[in-house]
């Protein structure tokens, strides 16, 4: 049902040339979410199956309403499903405990936010170096990897910026660095670009065709179908269950498509 | 190792981060503080006036010698009135004081008195004194109640057995008669009788409140000259001193004689009183423990009203913080971190009102000092300790179901709070 994504030609090249061989980053089985809302209840996701290797690239498409917020949370270790197993980098997440999965988020997942999700009080720079304060790494280090991570996103000469000084897409390019400082390998975006306009939206784009070639994860929900083309695999979810699985034949490059 | 380093990283993060919200909403913090900082204040006033009052309890005693016993009937601070049994106990008897001298060997002196406490009229030519005390001792008095002589003489032992009308005036007395001029043989009329001034003793410490000490307003007359007048008077009270390094054994020779002479039965409690300084400074403890406790009820009401204003606030904060609250578990924060984070923030808020509080206490004490030089004030270190020790707890208290709530915080549902 997944095709293998390292069978892809147009696939950049990466540190990791040859996913198949191993299991599965992010392996979901019959995964369900059922919302109690008084006497209804709300099934968000039922039945999920989904398998993601090492170093692709994802969309996540499908109609409002349709669980792909709710299945990024679940991977992204933010909510628990219902019912239903998951299996991130060999590990069955439902078995682990708060503070193993806090580290998770901490460690291995890097997500970034429709809303940004910013502190409005701390400047860019502080606002990179928050997961690092989580995990425990002392002021000088985490100084210097803040700033690396923002140097990645083009946005070191801002650092010392609150976010109301910035624009909407330099505040989720920081959010974007503050999702990668702790160089997890997997980036969660839940509709990242859904509130730029398309000129923005193509410089984060751009900014994920970079960290996918560096060799990291990505998945990203979107509703737009040029964003999605971007990654080499796009899933389509209707009603709580994945109704397509579909190569990217020839992704746009969005490095390559300036207006 | 590194879950250490983690913790001591976390420690400063939110240290910075409740130091930021405490200037941010300075308004809001200083009326939250309030009832932690008159919590202190509290503390630190009473500690500091009931320190200073037994330190200088505890001098007036000790001037008074501390291998001294004292013996009366009643006992010697009293709380309230005195049940009947202790109102209807026998006087002692001045043979019971003999009968000390003879068979008391770890009892070096013996003085036993009679004294007129109330209605005593002092008079010198012109010159007058309301209500000194008027007492009858031997002449051993002199080395008993350490009074030192400051001019003249103290009377003899056979001025004593003439019945001699010769009397030993304290200082107060002194002042109030002999203004101007040496008391030295100047006769006065205590109460109708003429005595002849032989010497005056120097001035004693002062009491706890600037007050005067009662022993500086006593005329002093031989024991016998005084019964002369006063024949009916039985109302003795003993003072001792014990050999030294003998103060306990002498406490229980005289207790044994004296139940043995008043006949109480081996089952009963002695129906007299035996004091020393430290007994003495004891029993006033008792009343500066009674002080305290209400002193320390008082305190924890202001500590709860401030700990119920301070749980407030920092539900508010939480509150207002849900969203940061949410992402910040969603990028790593785990549970203990953020109850840390809040309990951090309320403990500062209330170890703020107590710094606070302890240093207007200081302030405060030191203007009192100011006002009134001779309120022996003195804040003792378990007054500043409690003080702080108690704000903290506050904080901890009553931060902790705030910051509690904070952490179970679901992150999606967080986030999504707007
Ligand atoms: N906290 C919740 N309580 C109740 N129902 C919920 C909750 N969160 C999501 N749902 C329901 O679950 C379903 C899936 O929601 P989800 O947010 O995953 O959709 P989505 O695909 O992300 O939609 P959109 O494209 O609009 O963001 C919806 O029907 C929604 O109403
Ligand atoms: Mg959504």
């Amino acid at each position: 049902m997944t095709p293998s994504a390292s069978s892809s030609p147009s696939r950049s090249p990466s540190p990791l040339a040859h996913p198949s061989d191993e299991s599965p980053l992010i392996d979901i089985v019959d995964l369900w979410k059922t919302y109690r809302m008084g006497a209804t209840e709300v099934h968000a996701l039922r039945g999920t199956d989904l398998q993601v290797r090492d170093g692709e690239y994802v969309a996540i498409m499908g109609p409002s309403g349709s669980g792909k917020s709710t299945l990024m949370n679940l991977i992204g270790c933010l909510d628990s499903p219902t019912k239903g197993r998951y299996v991130l980098n060999g590990r069955v997440v439902s078995d682990l405990g708060e503070d193993e999965l806090a580290r998770i988020r901490n460690q291995e997942i890097g997500f970034v936010f429709q809303t940004f999700n910013l502190l409005a009080r701390a400047t860019a720079l502080q606002n990179v170096e928050l997961p690092l304060i989580y995990a425990g790494i002392a002021p000088s280090e985490r100084r210097q990897r803040a700033e690396e991570a923002l140097r990645q996103v083009d946005l070191l000469d801002r650092a010392s910026h609150r976010p109301s000084e910035l624009s909407g897409g330099q505040r989720q390019r920081v959010a974007i660095a503050r999702a990668l400082v702790t160089r997890p390998a997997i980036l969660l975006a839940d509709e990242p670009t859904g509130n730029l306009d398309s000129a923005t939206s193509r410089e984060i784009m751009i900014l994920f065709e970079m960290l996918h070639s560096l060799g990291n994860t990505i998945l990203v929900v979107t509703h737009e179908h040029d964003i999605a083309a971007h990654a080499r695999r796009i899933v389509s979810i209707r009603d709580g269950r994945i109704a397509a699985d579909e190569r990217v034949e020839n992704p746009t490059l969005a490095s390559t498509t300036q207006a | 190792m590194k879950s250490l380093l983690r913790r001591f990283v976390l420690v400063r993060e939110n240290v910075s981060l409740a130091v930021g919200t405490l200037v941010d909403n300075r308004f809001r913090s200083f009326l939250t503080i309030l009832g932690v900082f008159i919590g202190v204040i509290i503390v630190v006033g009473v500690a500091s006036v009931l320190n200073g009052f037994r330190q200088s309890v505890v001098d007036q005693v000790e001037e008074f010698g501390t291998n001294n016993i004292y013996v009366y009937r009643f006992p010697f601070v009293q709380t309230g009135r005195l049940p009947r049994e202790i109102r209807m106990r026998r006087p002692l008897k001045h043979e019971d004081a003999v009968a000390i001298g003879e068979l008391c060997p770890s009892v070096q002196t013996v003085s036993v008195g009679l004294q007129i406490d109330f209605g005593v009229t002092a008079k010198y030519r012109g010159e007058e004194m309301q209500g000194p005390h008027f007492r009858g001792v031997p002449p051993d008095d002199e080395r008993v109640s350490h009074s030192t002589i400051k001019e003249g003489r103290w009377f003899t032992e056979s001025e004593s057995q003439h019945r001699a009308d010769v009397c030993v005036i304290a200082h107060n007395v002194t002042e109030a008669l002999f203004p101007n001029e040496s008391p030295v043989d100047k006769s006065i009329e205590v109460s109708g009788h003429r005595f002849r001034v032989i010497g005056c003793t120097e001035k004693l410490k002062e009491g706890p409140f600037g007050q005067d000490n009662q022993e500086d307003s006593v005329i002093r007359v031989p024991y016998d000259t005084f019964r002369k007048y006063y024949p009916n008077m039985d109302d003795h009270f003993i003072v001792l001193e014990a050999r030294s390094g003998q103060l306990d054994r002498a406490v229980e020779e005289v207790t044994q004689l004296l139940r043995r002479r008043r006949g109480v039965r081996w089952d009963e409690d002695n129906d007299f009183e035996v004091g020393t300084a430290n007994s003495l400074i004891e029993s006033f403890d008792k009343i500066v423990f009674a002080t305290l406790a209400v002193m320390f009820v008082l305190s924890t009401v202001a500590f709860i009203v401030g700990g119920v204003g301070v749980m407030n606030i920092m539900l508010v904060s939480v509150t207002e913080r849900t969203k940061e609250i949410g992402l910040r578990k969603s990028i790593g924060a785990r549970k203990a971190d953020i109850v840390q984070q809040f309990l951090t923030e309320a403990v500062l808020l209330t170890g703020t009102g107590g710094v606070l509080g302890l240093v207007l206490g200081e302030l405060l004490m030191n203007g009192l000092a100011l006002i009134a030089p001779t309120l022996p004030v003195a804040t003792p270190m378990w007054g500043r300790a409690f003080a702080f020790v108690g704000s903290v707890t506050v904080g901890v208290v009553f931060g902790m179901w705030p910051a509690m709530k904070a952490a179970r915080l679901d992150p999606i549902e967080a986030l999504r709070y707007e």
